[in-house]
């Protein structure tokens, strides 16, 4: 997929090409916006195919509101965190937590050494289940702030909450976390080997 | 400082590890450089959206076309309202002489003479006769 604009344009500036009907904006966009979409979905969804619905669909809202976009009013950037974060949680209550919990909680690989595979897990996909086992809004504000690495003043934007409640958050579901992965590490036998 | 600090190179914090949180961060970076790349078909899917509203929107919306009508082509080869006002006022002009032609100057000095039978007509095109003699005398 060709990238014809140049990388250092803006995305509002984008956006208002793209409005115009430009379709090196349209391409330049998807590029930039659609992977942080559905990055931000995964982690929140833990399920590949959902985060791709939900990324698809902030970007269809993206496209519909182009028109209408009021610059300088907020970034794109934001704005799309925002839709992807109420959309999850929107799919998040639908389909239940207790349902959500259960698919994290199932076994990866229930194949002869899976369990080796396993313990040869690297950090990242720990992360991915401890992050799965974490409230929602816990969930989404350590997302925004150590993965996506926003401020806590754009996450306070994106969630609607204070700067303050944003830090509470991110503190409980750190210490979740530390929690939940030393629990990992012994559930997988770390400390036996 | 990376989680192999902390724990035996297993990668994963210990609660009890005073820097559980730098390993927290370790863990955090692993995850942000694993992070999945979209599949060229999702980057398809979202693409194909974004051309298919910008092509909604080219769709041409019926509108009226401006009215190009006769009169509006006559006007326009006249020279605009201001040309047709001009000849509009020598129209009428032309209209009121003939009719009070018809009915012989002497009318209109009615008019305007009222009762003074000192003025008993008014050459409303002063000088014509000699213009027309001056002609004749120059073609001869």
């Amino acid at each position: 997929m060709p990238l014809d604009l140049p990388s250092d344009v803006p995305d509002e500036a984008l956006l208002v090409l793209y409005a115009n009907g430009d379709a090196g904006a349209a391409r330049a966009l998807t590029l930039r916006l659609a992977p942080m979409a559905l990055r931000v979905a995964g982690r929140m969804l833990a399920d590949r195919s959902e985060a791709e619905d939900v990324a698809q669909e902030a970007m269809l809202r993206l496209w519909r509101i182009a028109p209408d976009w009021r610059q300088g009013e907020a970034k794109v950037s934001t704005w799309l965190y925002r839709v992807v974060s109420n959309l999850c949680t929107d799919r998040l209550r639908r389909r239940g937590r207790s349902v959500a919990l259960d698919a994290v909680a199932e076994p990866v690989d229930e194949r002869p050494g899976a369990v080796a595979g396993l313990m040869e897990a690297d950090r990242a996909s720990a992360l991915d289940a401890a992050l799965a086992a974490l409230p929602d809004r816990q969930r989404q504000a350590v997302v925004l702030r150590h993965l996506e690495g926003l401020t806590n003043p754009e996450i306070a934007g994106i969630m609607e909450i204070g700067v303050e409640a944003v830090e509470s958050l991110t503190a409980r579901g750190k210490r979740a976390l530390v929690t939940a992965l030393v629990g990992r590490r012994e559930e997988l036998g770390y400390d036996n080997g | 400082m990376t989680m192999a600090d902390h724990h035996a190179g297993n990668g994963l914090p210990d609660a009890g590890d005073p820097g559980a949180e730098a390993a927290l961060v370790a863990v955090f970076a692993a995850a942000r450089a694993a992070a999945p790349e979209p599949s060229a078909v999702f980057l398809a899917r979202v693409l194909a959206d974004a051309e298919a509203v910008q092509a909604e929107r080219r769709v041409p919306v019926p509108s009226r076309p401006a009215r190009q009508g006769r009169w509006r082509g006559i006007l326009a080869a006249l020279g605009g309202w201001g040309a047709a006002g001009g000849l509009a006022t020598a129209t009428l002009a032309g209209l009121w002489l003939g009719f009070a032609g018809a009915q012989g100057t002497g009318a209109v000095a009615g008019l305007l003479a009222g009762e003074d039978e000192q003025i008993g007509t008014l050459d409303l095109i002063p000088d014509f006769d000699s213009f027309a003699l001056a002609a004749l005398e120059t073609e001869g």
